[in-house]
């Protein structure tokens, strides 16, 4: 995995000295119309915050919101489980900085191995400086607003947060933080506190959306930012994909990323939520991320994640109708100095309610896959089905795979399986391939992207194609 | 003593004495333990009392004892942040989606009055 | 004080042994219950255990006649106590060897013991017949803190039996054991644990297995009675080519609460291990099995497995399954599964069509989901008396069929 050689150094004292390090020339920020200065210091305080949400002029309730997520992030303690998360010092972040600021940094800055990834997957010259926080629009923009005008007329609506809490304050206040609230774990709150950017997607009844809605195209200010919030509610009958990231790998200095993603899936709707994560390998990832399916409904998590220095996210779906269904299907790839701790949780809470998870992990060079998961059938969802498939790939000697499942079943007709397991390629199935010309490299790859297969055949067509390639070049080595 | 009657049986319930009506203005809430559980008792903005078990359906956490919202009759619970509405005892957020136990609470005789 | 007032000892204790009575003493007063925030001990609540309140009892031990003496001869199988005299360096060097104190249940065991059991098999030796002891616990509410030390030489070869009874289903008391076993390199031992205390019983066990150089065991473990404490059975695979298969069943009925905690551990290559567990709980016993599987860096080509299956017959039922990986090297197989269900309708429906009554027909289904776990050991009287004992025990939860 690429480890980017001039900003962030693998080793973590220094990588923790960095962490907001070069945000010095950004220490303040103008809106040249009204010539407002402010200055964003390091550290989060209630002035910080108060900030933040007067610059976008928010009403009184999300500021009021934000202040008491803000007492709660700070009464929580840091949890002790997971990955390593001692080393963050909440102190020495800057929690707001405004977009347009970020774009002076310069190609120079960007690590050669995210160049040379570049080059390795034939990624175009705009979207590279985009990738990078180098250019300051990405030059879809045209693309963009057709999509925009094709939606309008369904009735959709899918634009940035901050602006979906601007022309669609009902809606928002309707469903905001009832699905993650503020005190459900620090990183909750801390988004909650500091959120900025993200996509706010409303989807009416009976519509279905044919392209999927990709984050990536969405233009504003705080595209991949560091506490993004998304709020996505299909009515009765509604069906939309959502996809956000991508596999070419993000190379943030913000050190942080904590996003937070709420889904309501109304009775009958559908919503498949697909993340590509590539983040560089200097980045916490820290995510909450859960949806609500009522009577009917069909909830799918599709979670692919490639980089950061350290993950943690758990997608959940609390089934609460009779006959909702809900899927996870979640991939790991943890390289040198990475830490995947990911997984999923499905509660059912109704009658006749039905999921899966599929997981699978790879791990090589002594990264580590964990895989976290809950699976929970409680009191009155009677007739429920589920099957939970974990698998793990173990390249080499120094990598590490955790499988730690939770199952609670309350009802004594549940219907539950689950199963693990943790290997290394097959030698029977090398052989069989060698045997075939290929050789052992070529032969490991196609081993592995027949591993992943059952999850990359769901991702739209062009993921599926750059997520093999990524892959075949993790697995040449040729990347850090 | 009131006596309710479910099916072939007469369940009496039992009242107990939570304190004084005037111990308990708009706003406060007032712990009880009753047969081993505790149960909080709530005076809302509409004036009116309302009671529920000291237990979050999610998670066991102290529900009773968190943010009390007395205008919009709501507390939130400590541990995980549900929002529970105090007057049917269901969550109004996750992570809890079960709702938690009501009780009946009222004044007679210028005192608190809770059955359970 | 029950503790000091047991019957007359005529056997005086070496050094070393009352020197350990004393630091298990110390640590006891130390170390406090576990809560149910502490890992390991979410799904089991012990808020109405009060260890003090139960005075140190020896019980009735049966089956120890077969005690035979000599460190370098035949097989030996001594009374705990006489064998720390008798066999100093065996029982000094082992004694211990395996389970830390450092645990409230060990410490207590370490202060109070005064039953227990060496089986002691010297090098290329056999133990003829299966050792089988029956160890009853006699007064009610008392504690019975039982020691057992299994010691095979390399190359030796033994069978183990162990029943732990309670004298009469109302008997109240706590049984907290230990038990270690250490197989020797190429040695070969069968270890059947069959937990039997009444259903008013508190039940403590830490019991811990190390295999050596191609080592193997095959451990059988019940669990029938007690109304709640936990097992825990860890084993871990020391030597390369050690194999270890393990078989569990419990059978819950009433408001039992029984746990399983177990442990594969592969330290060395080539090893196996193959785990399997499977529980029935009716009206509202509950059950939790937690099970890890470790595999340490360089414990290359391990094969480990580990399943554990329930079968709920009641509404109020319920079962709780905690399986874990960790692994740290990679040419390794390693998989886990889990599962909980209801008696299968469609089997159900099958049977009854072909005239058989209800209960009869699920008794011969659950009693087919238990006879598997017989069918994991070899032919003979273990799989015989397996089978019977799990048949009497369903039998005691479906008393129409």
């Amino acid at each position: 995995m690429a480890t980017p050689e001039t900003k962030a150094p693998s080793d973590d004292q220094t990588a923790l000295k960095e962490i907001g390090a070069d945000y010095a020339e950004r220490f303040g920020f103008h809106d040249p119309e009204t010539g407002y200065a402010y200055k964003a210091p390091k550290g989060l305080s209630e002035q910080v915050v108060r900030d933040i949400s007067g610059y976008k002029s928010e009403p009184d309730w999300m500021r009021e919101f934000r202040l008491k997520a803000l007492e709660h992030f700070r009464a929580r303690p840091t949890p002790r489980w997971g990955g390593n998360l001692a080393q963050i010092d909440w102190e020495n972040i800057h929690y707001f900085v405004r977009a347009s600021e970020k774009n002076s940094r310069s190609w120079d800055d960007v690590p050669d191995d995210i160049k040379k990834t570049f080059d390795r997957l034939g990624i175009p010259e705009a979207e590279r400086k985009f990738l990078s926080g180098v250019g300051a629009q990405y030059e879809s923009e045209v693309v963009y607003h057709q999509v925009r005008e094709d939606l309008e007329k369904q009735g959709v609506i899918f634009m940035d947060m901050d602006s979906g809490l601007r022309e669609h304050e009902d809606i928002v206040r309707e469903y905001w933080a009832t699905v993650i609230p503020p005190n459900d774990n620090k990183l909750a709150a801390l988004n909650s506190a500091v959120w900025s950017g993200g996509s706010f997607v409303y989807v009416p009844a009976g519509v279905k959306v044919e392209m999927p809605l990709q984050a990536y195209f969405r233009i504003n200010t705080e595209n991949m930012g560091q506490f993004e919030r998304t709020l996505i509610i299909a009515e009765e009958g509604a069906d939309v994909h959502y996809v956000e990231g991508c596999t070419a790998p993000v190379y943030s200095t913000d050190s942080l990323h904590s996003a937070v993603v709420e889904i309501v899936a109304k009775p009958g709707a559908k919503v498949r939520y697909t993340t590509v994560q590539n983040w560089s390998t200097n980045v916490f990832n820290l995510v909450t991320k859960r949806a609500v399916a009522q009577e009917g409904a069909t909830m799918e998590w599709i979670d692919c994640n490639l980089g950061s220095k350290l993950t943690m996210k758990y997608p959940s779906i609390y089934l609460l109708g009779p006959e909702a269904h809900g899927e996870i299907l979640s991939i790991a790839f943890a390289g040198n100095g990475q830490h995947q701790d990911a997984g999923g949780k499905i509660i059912h809470g109704a009658p006749k309610t039905t999921s899966s998870i599929f997981a699978k992990s790879i791990s090589k060079d002594g990264g580590r896959g964990t895989y976290r998961g809950l699976l929970e059938i409680a009191k009155g969802a009677t007739e429920a089905r589920s099957k939970v498939v974990c698998d793990a790939l173990l390249l080499d000697e120094e990598s590490r795979s955790d499988t730690y499942p939770t199952i609670r079943i309350d009802e004594s007709d549940a219907n539950v399986g689950h199963e693990a397991s943790v290997s290394k390629i097959g030698e029977e199935q090398l052989f069989y391939l060698q045997a075939h010309g290929l050789d052992e490299e070529e032969a490991s790859k196609m081993i592995v992207n027949g591993f992943i297969e059952p999850i990359t055949k769901e991702l739209p067509m062009e993921y599926a194609v750059e997520m093999n390639r990524l892959i075949e070049l993790q697995m040449e080595g040729s990347i850090g | 003593m009131t006596s309710t009657s479910t099916d072939d049986e007469t369940v009496v319930a039992e009242s107990i004495t939570v304190c004084r009506a005037d111990e308990l203005p708009v706003g406060a809430m007032r712990l009880i333990e009753a047969e081993g559980r505790k149960i909080g008792v709530f005076r809302c903005g509409d004036g009116e009392l309302y009671a529920i078990e000291d237990r979050c359906s999610h998670d066991d956490g102290p529900l009773a004892e968190g943010e009390f919202d007395a205008a919009a009759c709501t507390v939130e619970c400590p541990r995980h942040g549900s929002l529970f509405d105090l007057r049917t005892g269901r969550p109004k957020t996750l992570p809890a989606f079960q709702p938690v136990e009501t009780f009946e609470a009222r004044v007679e005789n210028g005192e608190v009055k809770l059955d359970h | 004080m029950g503790r000091d007032s047991a019957a007359p000892v005529a056997i005086t204790e070496p050094d070393w042994l009352t020197e350990r009575r004393r630091k298990g003493a110390a640590l006891t007063s130390e170390l406090a219950l576990p809560g149910q925030k502490q890992k390991g001990w979410e799904f089991t609540d012990l808020t109405g255990l009060d260890l003090d309140a139960y005075p140190a009892s020896e019980g009735r031990i049966e089956g120890l006649e077969a005690g035979v003496d000599a460190a370098e001869g035949p097989p030996v199988v001594l009374p705990l106590r006489e064998a720390a005299e008798r066999l100093p360096d065996v029982v000094g060097e082992r004694f211990g060897s395996l389970v830390s104190s450092d645990d409230p249940f060990v410490a207590r065991n370490e202060r109070d013991w005064r039953s227990g059991v060496l089986v002691y098999v010297p090098r290329g030796q056999r133990l003829d017949k299966p050792v089988q002891l029956s160890i009853y616990h006699e007064d009610g509410g008392t504690a019975l803190d039982w020691r057992a030390l299994i010691v095979l030489e390399e190359g030796a070869e033994a069978e183990v039996w162990e029943r732990y009874v309670s004298d009469g289903d109302e008997s109240e008391g706590l049984f907290n054991g230990v038990v270690e076993l250490s197989v020797g390199a190429g040695a070969n031992l069968r270890y059947v644990c069959e937990q039997e205390l009444s259903q008013r019983s508190w039940v403590f066990a830490t019991q811990r297995a190390e295999l050596e150089r191609d080592a193997s065991l095959e451990w059988v473990a019940l669990g029938f009675g007690a109304a709640r404490g936990k097992v825990r059975m860890e084993t871990k695979l020391a030597g390369p080519g050690s194999s270890a298969k393990v078989t569990g069943a419990y059978l819950g009925a009433g408001a039992q609460h029984l746990d399983f905690d177990t442990t594969q551990e592969h330290a060395a290559e080539h090893t196996t291990s193959d785990l399997a567990f499977r529980g029935v709980l009716s009206d509202r016993a509950t059950a939790v099995w937690r099970g890890m599987i470790r595999v340490d860096p360089g414990a290359q080509q391990t094969d480990a497995f580990q399943e554990c299956r329930n079968l709920l017959l009641s509404q109020k039922a319920h079962a709780d399954a905690i399986p874990g990986l960790e692994i740290e090297a990679n040419d390794v197989r390693c998989t886990h599964a889990v599962a909980v269900a209801q008696v299968d309708r469609e089997q159900l429906y099958y049977l009854r069509s072909r005239g058989l009554p209800e209960p009869r027909a699920k008794r011969l289904i659950i009693d087919g989901f238990l006879q598997e776990l017989a069918e994991r050991t070899a032919e003979g009287p273990l799989r015989s008396a397996l089978s019977s004992a799990l048949d009497r025990r369903l039998g005691e939860l479906l008393p129409e069929a």
